[in-house]
């Protein structure tokens, strides 16, 4: 398989297009919701479960540190260590990166845990930081390219 | 057995109907539906140009009937491109069905989806390009993701030639599986690397509120709607005490709270494929067999009434 730095491809973590998207980012973002049938299911519930299912997996770390490492060609962060909150998805971090970059609307930027792939947007930070930290920190790689195709 | 059971997977089909939303069509609610048997592995994007060709004719805007401009929604939820449809299946339709847990065991009919056309949910959903690529890119991501999960690199995915990751997706993309496991064997058991971890993910039901907001609600007010947590850890192949890792004493790891035993499913089961999974099955042996097409076992934590 082409290596993901090097790949001509655009990566699906391009941020997305609308950075007023960013007023809508919470802590506990609900981005895959359920149905009614099984959220009425889920309140029937004994109360201990409900509690267990609240905290089920969590990091126990309410931030972590990530690190945002530059490919070629693409400029560095004066401050390449930040915190985000676990709970986050993805989409933070490349949401950061924009920012910081002061990337226009049209301008995308990929990004590669560990420079080997490309995270989905929605995937959870903790997630990520526990699986793939290097020391104690989440590596994301990131370049930036004229927006093509 | 395991041969027969991968086989078992691979080809098992869901029954879809798949009806299109009444603000695209021209005649509002009376365009027939279209129905198909798609396998559990396969994800919805794969089903869009055959489901093009069909509703082209009922929409309003018949040029709307592409990969950009379609979505798919069951009972007000967005479902997700980059989940198979399976997975999809066991989380959204199988509570719906009332089967909790039981899969498909207990579903008489088919899973009834709306597909949607223009309105894009931007916030809630990646759009897809028309030329496959998002859906290609997802793939080949979640595909390295696991592999890194396993060897801790993607050397084994990164190693395979042009041709043998070529045959991989279009043998997902074709539902060819003599054809994707020919080469995913190779990421299985990548000659030279010692694989260390089982790629999994665990689906969990979340209530929509903490305990705060629910309080001050009314008694009998109305049910809002939860979501899916989606938590997911390093598992080793061994325990510490070098036995090996079992799906129970996987659970009981990463999510004690809801698998208090490592033997006895006592608050939730876990759900793959639509079929409850023994507590004490081999996790290698899972992760090799039972794997989903991006390599990952998706085990959804089916709550026990």
């Amino acid at each position: 398989m082409p290596s993901a730095p090097s790949s001509p491809s655009p990566p699906h973590s391009p941020s997305p297009p609308d950075a007023s998207a960013s007023a809508s980012a919470s802590n506990e973002p609900e981005d895959a919701p359920m149905t009614l049938a099984a959220s009425v299911l889920l309140e029937a519930l004994p109360a201990d479960a409900t509690r267990a299912l609240e905290t089920a997996g969590d990091l126990g770390l309410e931030k972590v540190t990530i690190r945002l490492s530059p490919l070629p060609n693409t400029p560095a962060l004066r401050q390449p260590r930040f915190k985000c909150l676990a709970s986050q998805r993805f989409e933070a971090i490349v949401r950061f990166l924009r920012r910081k970059l002061g990337l226009a609307e049209g301008e995308a930027v990929f990004c590669y845990v560990n420079a080997v792939f490309a995270p989905g947007l929605d995937e959870g930070v903790g997630n990520l930081w526990r699986c793939f930290k290097t020391g104690e920190e989440l590596v994301v790689s990131y370049g930036v390219t004229q927006a093509f195709g | 057995m395991s041969a027969h059971l991968q086989r078992l997977i691979q080809t098992s089909t869901l029954p879809l109907q798949i009806t299109l939303s009444p603000a695209a069509s021209r005649s509002y609610t009376s365009t027939p539906p279209y129905l198909t048997h798609f396998p559990r592995l396969s994800h919805l994007p794969l089903l869009l140009p055959r489901l093009h060709a069909f509703f082209a004719p009922h929409l309003i805007d018949p040029a709307l009937a592409r990969d950009s401009e379609a979505w798919f929604e069951y009972q007000g939820v967005v479902l997700k491109w980059g989940w198979a449809v399976g997975l999809l299946f066991d989380l959204h339709g199988a509570a719906a069905a009332g089967v909790g847990g039981e899969g498909t065991e207990g579903f008489q009919g088919a899973w009834e989806l709306t597909l949607h056309y223009g309105d894009f949910p931007e916030e809630r959903l990646v759009r897809l390009d028309d030329g496959g690529r998002v859906v290609w890119d997802m793939f080949v991501n979640a595909v390295k993701e696991a592999d890194f999960v396993r060897n801790g690199s993607a050397r084994a995915v990164m190693g395979l030639s042009l041709g043998d990751s070529e045959a991989l997706w279009r043998g997902v993309r074709e539902h060819d599986w003599d054809l994707f496991n020919s080469v995913n064997a190779k990421l299985l058991a990548p000659p030279g690397l010692t694989v260390k971890h089982v790629p999994i993910k665990f689906y969990l039901p979340a209530a929509a509120s903490t305990a705060s907001t629910s309080q001050t609600l009314p008694e009998g007010s109305e049910p809002q709607p939860g979501h899916i947590r989606v938590v997911q850890a390093l598992v080793p192949l061994q325990m510490p005490s070098k036995q090996p890792q079992t799906l129970g004493t996987a659970l009981n790891s990463v999510l004690p709270g809801i698998f208090p035993s490592r033997r006895a499913p006592l608050l939730a089961q876990p759900v793959l494929h639509g079929a409850v999974v023994p507590m004490g099955a081999n996790l290698g042996e899972l992760g090799r067999v039972a794997g989903f097409a991006d390599g990952f076992l998706h085990v959804v934590v089916a709550m026990l009434g």
